[in-house]
């Protein structure tokens, strides 16, 4: 093509690809971060729809978000709960929240009684056996993203070593799971637990059950478990603000980088501008130059972001676990910003431009 | 009368019947400099018929560019009036001015002024882009460039040609859009004697051929000698506005 805004983009490569690398990072940010939270939130949702205890009878302070790892509600409680009318079930948890294997993120390890939590949720082994101290257990996807399989081994609480004894499907709460004995031995707490689930029996409302509960053993904390495993965006505070605030400073960023390249250029080119001006080129025109560049810029940018957003999400998910799930929402937005920081940040130097004087610009050196 | 119709008229078919084309009255310029009025044209008139190659010619300072600029509507006179193809500058909005730039003026610069990003038909098509809002006219931009003897330079850069090449690359960028006028600053000054007088050639024929009206600032007598008419200058004043030359 030889037109003025393409051959003004080509004119100067490094720059012009400097200014791309902008707009594609505020973009790539916002779709990684906003990725990231909607895909954990999403695989927190999905396997947390396969936990089938209606209830979770918890110390008040506890389980107030998915990061908790205490375990200071007693399993006394276990023999009450199951004597309450209506409870078909009532098995201990413990939740322990270690850094990733891969030192990113993070990764959730539940302490149960396998054959009563399996049985309760409707999960099969579907290799090897259940696990005994010393082993864990983990999911079929688990097992699949980390090649892990029966014997392999995980290294959990520090340094020490465990034995995959079994691989279960469908994914549950966390991916690994340990006997509650073995846990509570780690972590120095016997008796204890993070949450007790409770199955109500065929029949028994959960409301009234949670009532009873509440006022058999009053004192201590009774959610449904639907409310418990929401999005990770209404139970982790601020998080929506925080994507919020994101997404600003990435339209920042792109702004300022098309503003500055923008602006270096119309400095660069005043005598080319001052010919425009002479040919009779009007304010709109010369701004129409400067902004459709700037878009030009801008779209290519977007391309970028969103080609890095798509490889860096599939490479942290391959080596680090971690979900990405975009959504058009959020796509929308991040192109939005890519494009409308360009427009903004090239509108001060297009009407500066707009502005020279001619016969000034045009003696310009 | 429409734009395009008296394009038409003025430019490809020479008239006997002369018309003004350009008219300045009384033209005043003082800049100010610091606290200081400095006056740069001091009641300058002229007048340039249809079809006309007007040479300007002076000693540096005398106020040569500034009365280009002020016909080309780059500047406005701090009094006096200019008229070109019946539309008054001075009363003008500055928009308004760019209008009729865009409309019925070619610039021709001392030193080419060509975009270096653009090729030879890139630059031409630029000025029938600004000039028609994207319209082009192959036609017109072959016919331009056969007549400058640059077709088969059409896809070269400004900086992959010669001096001259470059501004006959110019004035085809000038001409092309049919203006009314076009107004040149010292267009050979920046070329060796070879390239002056083909350029001058150009210009020439330009006149000749499609009734061009051109108005051109030279230090030069010998491309002066090349117009119809020398207008010379001296301290913002106009010495001897009417000496003419036997072609």
């Amino acid at each position: 093509m030889d037109n003025l805004i393409t051959a003004n983009i080509r004119q100067r490569p490094i720059r012009s690809l400097v200014s791309v690398v902008g707009v594609a990072l505020g973009v790539a940010l916002v779709m990684l971060f906003t990725g990231l939270a909607r895909g954990m939130s999403k695989d927190l949702e999905r396997r947390s729809q396969n936990v089938r205890a209606e209830i979770i009878f918890t110390r008040p302070g506890t389980m107030d978000n998915v990061t908790s790892s205490t375990a200071n509600l007693s399993t006394r409680y276990v023999e009450k709960l199951q004597a309450t009318e209506g409870v078909q079930a009532a098995i201990p948890v413990i939740v322990y929240v270690l850094q990733g294997g891969a030192g990113f993120g993070f990764e959730r390890i539940e302490g149960v009684d396998w054959q009563a939590y399996a049985g309760m949720n409707n999960m099969q082994l579907e290799e090897g056996h259940p696990p005994q101290p010393g082993e864990i257990v983990i999911d079929k996807v688990k097992a699949r993203n980390n090649a892990l399989t029966i014997g392999s081994t995980i290294a959990l609480f520090g340094d020490k070593l465990y034995r995959v004894a079994g691989i279960y499907s469908p994914e549950s709460g966390a991916r690994i799971k340990m006997p509650i004995a073995t846990m509570q031995e780690v972590l120095e707490a016997p008796g204890k637990c993070t949450y007790i689930l409770v199955k109500a029996r065929e029949g028994v409302s959960e409301k009234e059950l949670a009532d009873r509960i509440d006022k058999g053993i009053p004192g201590n904390k009774v959610q449904f478990t639907r409310d418990v495993f929401t999005s990770l965006e209404s139970r982790i505070p601020y998080l929506g603000l925080f994507l919020k605030v994101l997404v600003g400073l990435a339209a920042v960023v792109s702004a300022l980088v098309v503003m500055l390249a923008m602006y270096t250029t119309i400095t660069e080119r005043t005598r080319e501008i001052g010919i425009l001006k002479a040919m009779g080129a009007s304010r709109g025109y010369i701004i129409g130059v400067i902004e459709k560049e700037a878009i030009l810029i801008s779209l290519l940018g977007l391309i970028l972001g969103f080609a890095v957003a798509l490889i860096a999400g599939a490479l942290i998910h391959r080596y680090y676990d971690l979900v990405f799930e975009y959504g058009w929402g959020w796509a929308v937005t991040a192109a939005g910003i890519g494009l409308l920081g360009g427009v903004i940040g090239a509108l001060y130097p297009a009407v500066r431009a707009a502005n020279l004087d001619a016969v000034s610009a045009l003696a310009y050196e | 009368m429409g734009d395009k119709t008296k394009v038409t008229t003025h430019h490809l078919s020479p008239s006997l019947n002369m018309q003004t084309i350009l008219q300045a009255e009384k033209i005043e310029k003082v800049y100010r400099v610091g606290k200081v009025d400095v006056p740069a044209l001091r009641g300058v008139s002229l007048e340039v018929q249809e079809g006309e190659f007007v040479a300007i010619m002076g000693p540096s300072g005398c106020g040569k560019s500034t009365m280009l600029h002020l016909l080309g509507g780059l500047l406005t006179p701090t009094r006096g009036r200019i008229v070109l193809d019946g539309e008054d500058m001075t009363a003008a909005s500055d928009a308004k001015r760019t209008d009729i730039r865009r409309r019925k003026i070619g610039f021709v610069f001392q030193r080419f002024n060509l975009f270096p990003t653009l090729t030879a038909e890139g630059n031409l098509r630029l000025a029938e882009s600004i000039h028609s809002n994207g319209k082009d006219d192959p036609e017109r931009r072959r016919e331009v460039l056969k007549l400058l003897r640059l077709q088969d330079k059409m896809h070269h850069k400004p900086l992959e040609l010669s001096g001259g090449e470059q501004q006959r690359v110019a004035l085809a960028r000038a001409v092309v859009t049919r203006p009314a006028i076009i107004l040149a600053d010292e267009p050979t000054g920046n070329l060796d004697t070879e390239n002056s007088a083909i350029v001058l050639n150009m210009f020439q024929e330009l006149n000749y051929r499609f009734n061009q009206t051109v108005v051109m600032i030279t230090h030069n007598p010998e491309a002066a000698a090349m117009c119809k008419r020398i207008v010379q200058m001296r301290d913002g004043l106009i010495v001897e506005p009417a000496q003419n030359v036997q072609m």
